[in-house]
């Protein structure tokens, strides 16, 4: 029993120095599963996805090569490898680095939500563009083809609402309620990212429709038409979205703007 | 209800990107640092370091140039860089300066910033100014070595023990054991700072800073505090302060791109794997003063 015991003991030793290795092979798979699935889309801005493939590589990299040494060892079972079996520690950041990967498993993988988006609704639209940068395409004929961020910096360097009457929109986003149900109006919004979630802004163009018809619950994606008229509250004109008709759908793939 | 739970949801979100957007560029710096310890004998690297102190400080500086390290990359370099025995003050000036003065960064600002290229200049200038400041101040230190956290002064004793009994032989081998013992330490000092700032963000929404005022004065109160907060890679943060530009005071700007790859939650979570809490707390307060100083100049002085 004794003797069963220190075996048993020296195996699981033997095994412990195999643990940082599969953890990095896991980091790697689970990068993997994110960046073949495209769901890496929800975490960080397009443009910077290349990178993950590069730690992608790199992990699995690390991981596969400390377990052929390792797996060397044990059948070379040299002295030198036997007391450095001994001594084994667990790198002291391994249950840390472990954190994220359980995570995984228990958050729904899904874009931010309206919560975030009202924490920092106030700031809407009031930033978030990079105006130098991108051309107004307003030479655009069909109105339809412009999107989210094309209408909303154009709001942005011509502010006058008339200017937009009438004219027709396809747009997809999710509903942010407003706060007063009885303007039956919800800001339908994305969130517009530069390097990662971390930096999530959101904006939104505000949307009309007729209660008697339609109704939307919170953080539903949709896909809304319409032609824009003149609101006016509070004193204030902006363009406002009259809708005609909407459909729901699911979160598209790559669901913030940049 | 529903609402806190979606919330906390979108925090763990944003932690777990602001990992994945970490873990290049940890895995860059972690490369680059297990290279130093594996290849480069502690004789070679102190050669060519200059003895003076303002020679080693200004080394430093530029030491970006040869370790284009972001801030998630640098501690673990830094950290290596200890064990070589480098001077810790030379270290604290690299941890500050290379995350932004190095080629990458500079090229991603000017490409950010394309009718704006004085943003860059200041910028690298500032960060020039702001890290060898910090440096030279930390270089008066009576016992440099009490600079040090506790875990490290060890190793770097033990360290030059080893290397002065062993010599060194490169085996690729012991390069991926290294590599990955290196690669957990660095994901034990930067997820706590990366959880930490994700849910800073959901309890001090954008808007109270963003309340703080456009003013000349104020706004760079703001950028800076926002900086602090949104823990964003210095690789890219040139494109957010892009979104923010007309917005806010070219000071500002300028302050959010000094201050924000020195300083964030995240980093100072990552730095105490190498300096004691004074330290860190005492260079904080520095680059604060510092940038508020250089970018109130701007401010009032240049536009």
């Amino acid at each position: 029993m004794k003797r069963f015991l220190l075996n048993f003991g020296s195996g699981l030793r033997r095994i412990l120095p195999l643990l940082p290795p599969i953890l990095c092979l896991i980091y790697a798979s689970f990068l993997a599963f994110l960046l073949f699935s495209g769901k890496i889309y929800l975490f960080i801005q397009a443009n910077t996805v290349f990178y993950s493939w590069i730690s992608m590589i790199v992990l699995f990299i690390i991981g596969f090569f400390q377990i052929i040494v390792l797996v060397r060892g044990w059948f070379r079972r040299t002295t030198s490898t036997a007391s450095e079996k001994a001594n084994f520690r667990l790198p002291s950041g391994f249950w840390f680095a472990a954190m994220p990967i359980l995570l995984m498993f228990f958050l729904p993988l899904r874009p931010l939500s309206t919560s975030l988006a009202s924490v920092k609704s106030a700031t809407i639209n009031d930033l978030g563009l990079s105006r130098e940068v991108r051309a107004a395409p307003s030479f655009v004929i069909n109105t339809e083809n412009r999107g989210f961020l094309d209408w909303v910096q154009l709001f942005d360097q011509n502010p006058e609402p008339e200017q937009y009457n009438g004219l027709k929109a396809k747009l997809v986003g999710f509903v942010l309620p407003e706060t007063d149900p009885s303007t039956s109006t919800f800001l339908l919004t994305r969130f517009v990212i530069s390097c990662c979630v971390a930096d999530a802004r959101p904006v939104s163009i505000p949307v009309r429709y007729d209660p008697q018809k339609f109704s939307f619950k919170a953080n539903e994606w949709v896909e809304v038409k319409g032609a824009f008229q003149v609101d006016e509250a509070n004193g204030e004109r902006k363009p406002i979205l009259m809708l005609q008709s909407f459909q729901e759908i699911s979160p598209p793939e790559n669901p913030y703007l940049n | 209800m529903n609402q806190t739970l979606n919330l906390i949801q979108d925090g763990l979100i944003i932690f777990l990107g602001i990992i994945f957007q970490a873990l290049p560029f940890i895995l860059l710096g972690v490369f680059i640092s297990t290279l130093l310890s594996e290849m480069i004998r502690q004789e070679t690297l102190l050669k060519f370091f200059p003895k003076s102190r303002v020679g080693s400080l200004l080394f430093a500086c530029f030491l970006g140039f040869l370790f284009p390290v972001c801030e998630c990359g640098n501690v673990p370099v830094a950290r290596k860089l200890v064990q070589k025995g480098l001077s810790p003050a030379a270290v604290l000036t690299f941890l500050f300066s290379a995350p932004a003065l190095n080629p990458l960064v500079i090229l991603v600002t000017f490409t950010a910033f394309p009718t704006h290229p004085e943003i860059a200049v200041y910028r690298m200038l500032f960060t020039f100014l702001i890290a060898f400041a910090v440096g030279l101040i930390f270089s008066f230190h009576p016992q440099p070595e009490q600079m040090l956290a506790l875990k490290l002064r060890d190793e770097r004793a033990l360290a030059c023990h080893v290397e002065t009994i062993t010599g060194r032989r490169f085996r690729w081998n012991s390069f991926f054991q290294a590599m990955s013992h290196e690669f957990f330490e660095m994901m034990m000092l930067l997820i706590p700072g990366a959880l930490f700032a994700s849910f800073t963000q959901i309890l001090l929404p954008s808007d109270l800073i963003f309340g703080i005022g456009k003013g000349p004065v104020l706004s760079i109160v703001a950028m800076i505090l926002l900086a602090f907060v949104l823990s964003v890679c210095s690789n890219v943060d040139a494109f957010l302060a892009l979104s923010y530009f007309n917005i806010f005071t070219s000071g500002s700007i300028v302050a959010f791109l000094t201050f924000g790859p020195m300083i964030d939650i995240k980093s100072i979570f990552m730095f105490r794997g190498i300096f004691t809490k004074k330290v860190i707390a005492f260079s904080c307060l520095l680059i604060l003063l510092l940038t508020l100083l250089t970018s109130l100049f701007l401010n009032f002085l240049v536009y």
